[in-house]
């Protein structure tokens, strides 16, 4: 397993398309969310990470580990998003509020990192969902009620709230995983 | 608390231990440190909320990664294409340049003095290799995609830089397959019982596709590897080289075993090993953190060594610490296909420490190596001449 992990590694490094196909959908989604929710500023997400991910792609930065790409990736989203603020004067008051100084994080800043790094690897773990459970919680995502999606799947409502609940701490005890979550 | 990102690391590992397994009473302690602090109480209690969850997994399935990277292979391909063609004129002005210069000061002299003046890389090694089936038919392979399946049942599975076998033997025969990886390429094996092992370049190895049928899990190796052997206390792992064996029961170590070298040189990361010399028949057992050294001789000496430098190659680096520029050169020789000449014996006793990137151009090394003012690196094709600066 912590083979086909440095495989990709070697892959991101080496500039390897399907390397960074897998990069862009176990990271993509969870980077723009984390920037929404520091810059509390909509439509701007998407451009600031593909910046960053083409940024990376251009470095010579080489990685050695899943966890020192990951933390990379937050940190270079974190200081693009300050940049991003900076250009954008009106904005200036949430710069303040992100950043503390240099070196530290505010305190909203320190503690939004560390949970959307905590909900990025409970969301690519949802595919690794028994099949029941998965389709419950693809179909709450897309924003169905309880009711409408026991009668999609024609079973009963207390069904669907036990595959909900099931499905969550499935996930939840799957955070060890989170060194596997590229094999996703 | 500093609010810093080593912190981030330290507070997101914890809060996941915590959903995953009994923490000691110091981790508990921590913890509780750590949800004193209101934010983080917060996004714990958010963490546990699936309501909170389910919207938040609905924000993230909002953004499409799929087009995301589709915008992302369209803009990085045009900005290949671009930077090739800049470097093909810039290589052809350097070019153009020369030859007027060569023409106008010494009208006979040919391409020769151009190679000089050009710069010359020497790339990094590939994942290549060489497989021999049972019935000699030969495959082979470069990042190749292949499932076979070879005589006895036994599943062949091969992708990017990587083969595996999977047990389902039919036969009682022992069926051996043989890898051979060239100068200049790497490649990785999982044996049957999920043993891995990392081979280096110019290495041979013979192993059979199933161990089922033995009664000890017995391979052959001419060149370089390292091993991570799957525990199982009944059925010994052997690794056999022209200098005696290394028996294990489940541990990872390093051998090094080039005929042309004299010796076999047995690096122990972790578990325990015995190596036994065929010469001699002697017997040495090693503990983490030792290396022996077998020669032709049958002598087999233990030293403490800095694991590190025999075995990182695995991770993509080479360590070199207070190294003989002979060793170091030994040691990469063979990956980036070239060959070392020394103008003056003593330079190759003169003494480095630093580090290798496996998958980078060995140029920028030997620059580094450059600055010390101790030696100076003539590169023509894939010759290395160390001469003094």
């Amino acid at each position: 397993m912590a083979l086909e992990i440095e495989e990709l590694i070697r892959g991101i490094n080496n500039k390897d398309m399907k390397a960074w196909e897998k990069l862009y959908s176990s990271y993509y989604s969870a980077l723009c969310s984390y920037v929404n929710n520091l810059t509390k500023i909509d439509n701007c997400a998407d451009d600031i990470v593909q910046e960053v991910l083409i940024k990376v792609w251009k470095s010579d930065k080489k990685f050695y580990s899943p966890k020192e790409l990951s933390s990379y990736l937050f940190k270079a989203v974190y200081n693009n998003s300050l940049v991003f603020l900076r250009n954008n004067k009106i904005k200036a008051r949430i710069l303040e509020d992100i950043k503390h100084d240099w070196e530290t994080l505010s305190e909203d800043a320190f503690s939004i990192t560390i949970r959307e790094e905590i909900i990025r690897y409970l969301y690519v773990h949802i595919d690794k969902l028994p099949e029941d459970r998965r389709k419950v919680i693809e179909l709450t995502i897309k924003g169905l009620s309880g009711p409408e999606i026991a009668e999609q799947l024609g079973v009963s409502l207390s069904t669907v709230k036990t595959q909900k609940y099931r499905a969550f701490k499935y996930l939840r005890t799957h955070l060890k995983d989170s060194i596997l979550i590229f094999l996703i | 608390m500093i609010r810093n990102w080593q912190n981030i690391d330290k507070v997101v590992d914890l809060l996941k231990k915590e959903q995953t397994e009994k923490l000691t009473d110091g981790e508990m302690d921590q913890l509780k440190e750590y949800l004193s602090r209101e934010n983080i109480s917060n996004i714990h209690s958010q963490i546990n909320d699936n309501e909170y969850l389910a919207k938040r997994f609905k924000e993230y399935s909002s953004f499409s990664h799929k087009s995301a990277f589709n915008d992302f292979a369209n803009k990085v391909r045009k900005e290949k294409r671009k930077s090739l063609f800049i470097r093909i004129t810039q290589v052809a002005a350097v070019i153009a340049i020369l030859f007027t210069a060569t023409t106008v000061i010494v009208n006979n002299k040919k391409k020769d003095n151009l190679a000089v003046v050009k710069k010359e890389i020497i790339a990094p090694g590939k994942n290549i290799a060489r497989l021999t089936l049972a019935d000699g038919k030969k495959i082979e392979l470069n990042n190749t995609t292949f499932n076979i399946q070879e005589q006895g049942g036994a599943i062949i599975k091969s992708d990017s830089g990587k083969i595996s076998y999977s047990h389902t033997p039919k036969t009682k025969d022992i069926v051996y397959n043989e890898l051979y990886i060239p100068r200049g390429g790497e490649y990785f094996l999982i044996l049957s019982d999920g043993t891995k092992v990392w081979l280096n370049s110019d290495t041979r190895i013979k192993y059979p596709v199933s161990f089922s049928n033995a009664n000890k899990r017995e391979v052959f190796i001419e060149g370089e590897a390292y091993f991570d052997v799957t525990k199982n206390k009944k059925k010994e792992f052997v690794v056999n080289t022209y200098l005696g064996k290394v028996k294990v029961l489940g541990t990872g170590f390093g051998v090094k075993s080039f005929k042309d070298n004299g010796e076999v040189l047995t690096t122990l990361v972790d578990g325990k090993v015995r190596f036994e010399g065929s010469v001699s028949g002697k017997k040495k057992v090693l503990k983490p953190g030792q290396q022996s050294v077998a020669d032709k001789a049958g002598n087999i000496a233990v030293r403490k060594v800095n694991v590190e430098e025999f075995t990182s190659w695995k991770d993509g680096l080479h360590v070199f610490k207070d190294s003989r520029l002979e060793d170091i050169m030994n040691n990469v020789e063979r990956w980036y296909n070239i060959s070392v000449f020394y103008k003056n014996p003593s330079l190759r006793n003169i003494e480095f420490t630093g580090n290798l990137k496996r998958y980078e151009n060995i140029n920028e090394f030997l620059e580094l190596l450059e600055v010390t003012d101790e030696v100076k690196f003539i590169i023509k094709g894939n010759a290395v001449t160390v001469v003094k600066p």
